[in-house]
């Protein structure tokens, strides 16, 4: 028998989305650690059009911050309808940019309506933030205090890579405090990009098939687990 | 399943366990309750917090509160509905005794059509309150949502009546409606078409004898059309006859 209600009801799933904020500074091409990168993300992409079990809708977002400021590389956009494009490094370091625009897109209702599971937010950066010039900079402290202060942003789910020995850790510590389950950053070399993306991959697609996605699971240490063994 | 019948006052509801707390083996969070007396009639929906380990005597029991405070509310000459709030409060503070008000936190949306004919509805958390008029014009009370999916305010860890939205009417008139639903409802209602789901409702369900027209909600709730739909799902239904 047809539904009665179905011609008044929305046809989607609750959205979660997955958001990373990718440092596509000049230093990212060093070490190939930006060609590393956009394998990473293109590989977690490819995790989340395979999995048949999300009860949750995986949407997908990037924003990269380089040359030019912060830039939506991807909008915000079904993961089985991504067709991935690498990310080119050049430039400086403007994190503060990218905290601005991702607390923007969040409070877009629209975008990311409220029947929405919380947003996961991926920092991955291996400098130290500048400011437009290129000169180091603290003005990512007032972006991202406006971004953990604000109404919807101040709900999603935080992760933070840090990517070689010239990290700012002020800033990736800040962006993964005070949250419900306590996530630690990953450190991680140019060749280990990889694990830190399918950790946050099995982390994202655990809460996605959760009877509750809206609750964040016990999270186990990236920097200690063996992600090799990992199934999807 | 309840059926009100009053100066041509008419209500019922349904309230349906959500396929996450049958995989979980939990019970149905949400309560609704629908009655009358001499002080006025209402219905009460109620939205137990899924990680709260007292939901649903939390839920069952703001549905008893609201029903005991329309019973001292109604009987006071110009009391005003935040007294009526305030006293929900204190009941179902009462009531939920001995768990703590925290461990039993839940949302709470009614409306009362006092002896009177006064009308009051009033939301405290998600949800959806929405009058829809006998010419189609609708009055919802917008809650403004200011997370994601399952975070809200309700009895437990509101502290004030000025956390509820409230509307007062001098009445019900001929063929007006007022629809209550939960999250597992409203989060995927499209906002453009409550009118047409009010009427529909009144349509195709309000003429069906008590006992089908609950069995046929509670198999609309399970079937709802949404995909991977999760929450616990109750509505309920007040309007005025011809």
């Amino acid at each position: 028998m047809s539904s009665k209600f179905k011609s008044f009801t929305v046809p989607t799933a609750r959205m979660m989305p997955v958001i990373i904020l990718a440092d596509v500074s000049g230093s990212m091409t060093k070490q190939g650690k930006i060609a590393i990168l956009n394998r990473a993300i293109a590989s977690m992409i490819q995790e989340f059009k395979d999995d048949n079990f999300a009860l949750a809708d995986i949407h997908v977002a990037v924003i990269s911050f380089g040359k030019g400021g912060a830039v939506l590389h991807i909008p915000l956009t079904p993961a089985s309808k991504i067709q991935w494009e690498d990310m080119k490094a050049e430039g400086t370091t403007p994190m503060a940019a990218a905290f601005d625009l991702v607390n923007q897109l969040i409070e877009d209702r629209d975008t990311i309506p409220n029947r929405s599971y919380y947003p996961n937010l991926i920092l991955v950066s291996d400098g130290v933030p500048t400011d437009d010039k290129g000169k180091a900079s603290k003005n990512w402290k007032e972006s991202l205090n406006k971004l953990l202060t604000s109404d919807r942003a101040s709900k999603a789910v935080r992760f933070a890579m840090g990517i070689g020995e010239d990290i700012d850790r002020d800033v990736l510590n800040a962006f993964v405090a005070n949250q419900s389950t306590q996530i630690p950053v990953f450190a991680a070399d140019e060749t280990n990009i990889q694990r830190f993306f399918r950790w946050v991959t099995f982390s994202v697609a655990t809460r996605s098939r959760s009877a509750d996605p809206s609750q964040l699971q016990q999270l186990v240490d990236p920097n200690t687990l063996d992600l090799d063994d990992i199934d999807f | 399943m309840t059926e009100i019948s009053r100066n041509k006052l008419i209500s019922f509801g349904a309230s349906v366990t959500g396929s996450q707390h049958k995989r979980d083996r939990r019970p149905n969070e949400d309560a609704w309750m629908g009655g009358q007396s001499k002080f006025g009639t209402f219905i009460a929906i109620s939205d137990g917090l899924g990680s709260k380990p007292n939901a649903r005597q939390g839920a069952k029991m703001a549905c008893r509160a609201v029903k005991d405070a329309l019973r001292y509310w109604g009987n006071s000459v110009d009391a005003s509905p935040t007294l009526l709030l305030r006293l929900i409060h204190i009941l179902w503070n009462l009531y939920v005794l001995p768990a703590s008000e925290n461990d039993s936190a839940t949302t709470c949306l009614f409306a009362v059509i006092s002896s009177e004919g006064k009308l009051v509805m009033a939301q405290l958390g998600d949800g959806l309150v929405a009058m829809r008029k006998a010419d189609g014009t609708l009055h919802r009370l917008n809650f403004e949502r200011t997370g994601f999916s399952n975070q809200t305010i309700g009895l437990g860890i509101s502290r004030s009546t000025q956390d509820w939205q409230i509307l007062t009417l001098p009445m019900l008139e001929i063929g007006d409606a007022i629809l209550l639903a939960t999250d597992g409802i409203s989060e995927d209602l499209q906002s453009d078409r409550l009118s047409d789901f009010i009427a529909m409702l009144l349509t195709d369900f309000a003429s069906m004898p008590p006992y089908q027209r609950w069995q046929a909600l509670c198999r609309e709730l399970r079937e709802f059309p949404v995909p991977n739909h999760l929450d616990d799902k109750t509505l309920a239904m007040l309007w005025r006859q011809s």
